[in-house]
């Protein structure tokens, strides 16, 4: 091996060595990108909307206000119903044996 | 409300639940609603949520064709219920028939009421699910709420979880269940003649056109709805219309449902009797 075989190789493996540490850099850059992006974990959150200071809750869902109904004024017959907006699971579903993990008893008062 | 509240899933919702109380209960002299009711015939300005029930009950008692009606407190005085239930019943007097609710007027840049002379309201009928709706709209940034007040409950869980489990009583054995199911988002709402009772068909449930008890032969009835208001509406009016005007009341707004007789038939809606008996 001559001298200038000697040195091309040595370039190669110099070269592959920068790449390689420049590749590794870069996904550990874009892994800390990454973890940058992501929402911080949040507990089980368990507070009500900030800001409210008593009066009403927000409506949700459509414009027939948060309990789902909506009059008109002075006879305005401006009524709305808006969809049923529920969803049930298929009969059978999480139960005979197996409870799901949240369970809750509808009754009269 | 006299009421148990049960919350998953959030917490702080105290003061909610304590306001509702405050502005929409009936028993307490100074408070807005028996304000606006010793006032009929003038504009009167409430707080913002008693304006909101008001509508709310008003667009209730619309889409009920009057069998839901927030004007039947004279009709439930009359019946014996003048105090806390607690508190036990008075003697009953004669019928008071409602169905005025079509005069009461609102004022919405004003936030005001005005009632008809001769009318009073009871609002007792959609507070509860109104507290409970509420409740879920102030967690509306939370993914898995259920909230349950006194057996009127709603629920949220996140699009790829498992539903709440649902048992629902049996109106002659509480500690039984009647129907179970899985319930990924909504309301479900409960009424019975068979619960607060003074005496032979004495209840708070009031037929408005009878202005007495409702005597339909329906004596529970649960609603599934969006919304707990909703349901709960629904519930009371299927117990005022009996079984073919409830079951057709519920066909017609969409709405799944339980309603059980006098005799301890169990009627059901399309499709739920598969969660009857469910264990």
């Amino acid at each position: 091996m001559d001298k200038t075989n000697l040195a091309l190789i040595k370039l190669a493996v110099g070269l592959l060595s920068v790449g390689a540490v420049a590749g590794l850099a870069g996904r550990l850059g874009a892994a800390t990108a990454r973890e940058a992006a992501r929402p911080p974990e949040r507990s089980p959150a368990t507070a009500v909307q900030p800001g409210f200071r008593g009066g009403l809750p927000p409506a949700y869902g459509d414009e027939a206000g948060f309990g789902g109904f909506y009059y008109g004024v002075e006879g305005d017959d401006r009524e709305r119903w808006g969809g049923a907006g529920y969803r049930l699971a298929p009969p059978g579903y999480g139960y005979g044996g197996d409870s799901l993990p949240w369970r809750s008893r509808s009754r009269y008062s | 409300m006299n009421t148990e509240v049960s919350i998953r899933g959030a917490s702080g919702l105290e003061p909610w639940f304590r306001e509702v109380e405050a502005v929409l209960g009936r028993f307490d002299p100074d408070g807005p609603l028996a304000r606006l009711n010793r006032s009929p015939g003038r504009w009167v300005t409430v707080p913002p949520l008693l304006f909101q029930a008001v509508r709310e009950a008003l667009g209730a008692a619309a889409h009920t064709r009057g069998a839901f009606d927030p004007t039947i407190l004279d009709a439930l005085e009359a019946a014996g219920y003048r105090r806390s239930f607690e508190l036990g019943p008075l003697p009953p007097g004669p019928p008071v028939p409602a169905g005025r609710w079509r005069e009461i007027r609102l004022w919405p840049a004003a936030g005001a009421v005005r009632l008809p002379p001769g009318v009073r309201l009871d609002l007792g009928g959609i507070g509860k699910g109104l507290a409970v709706d509420g409740a879920l709209a102030l967690t509306a940034h939370l993914p898995r709420v259920v909230v349950n007040a006194g057996g009127d409950l709603a629920v949220r869980t996140p699009p790829d979880g498992d539903p709440v489990e649902v048992e629902v009583a049996d109106p002659f054995r509480p500690s039984r269940t009647l129907a179970r199911f899985g319930l990924y988002a909504g309301a479900v709402a409960t009424s019975s003649t068979l619960g607060r009772r003074w005496g032979d068909g004495l209840h708070h449930i009031i037929d408005p056109a009878a202005g007495a008890p409702s005597r339909s032969g329906i004596v529970a009835a649960t609603v599934v709805a969006g919304r707990t208001a909703r349901a709960d509406a629904l519930a009371k009016a299927c117990i005022v219309l009996g079984r073919e005007g409830g079951l057709d009341l519920l066909r017609e707004h969409a709405c799944p449902g339980f309603l059980v007789t006098e005799g301890g038939e169990v009627l059901t809606t399309p499709g739920m009797e598969a969660y009857l008996n469910a264990v």
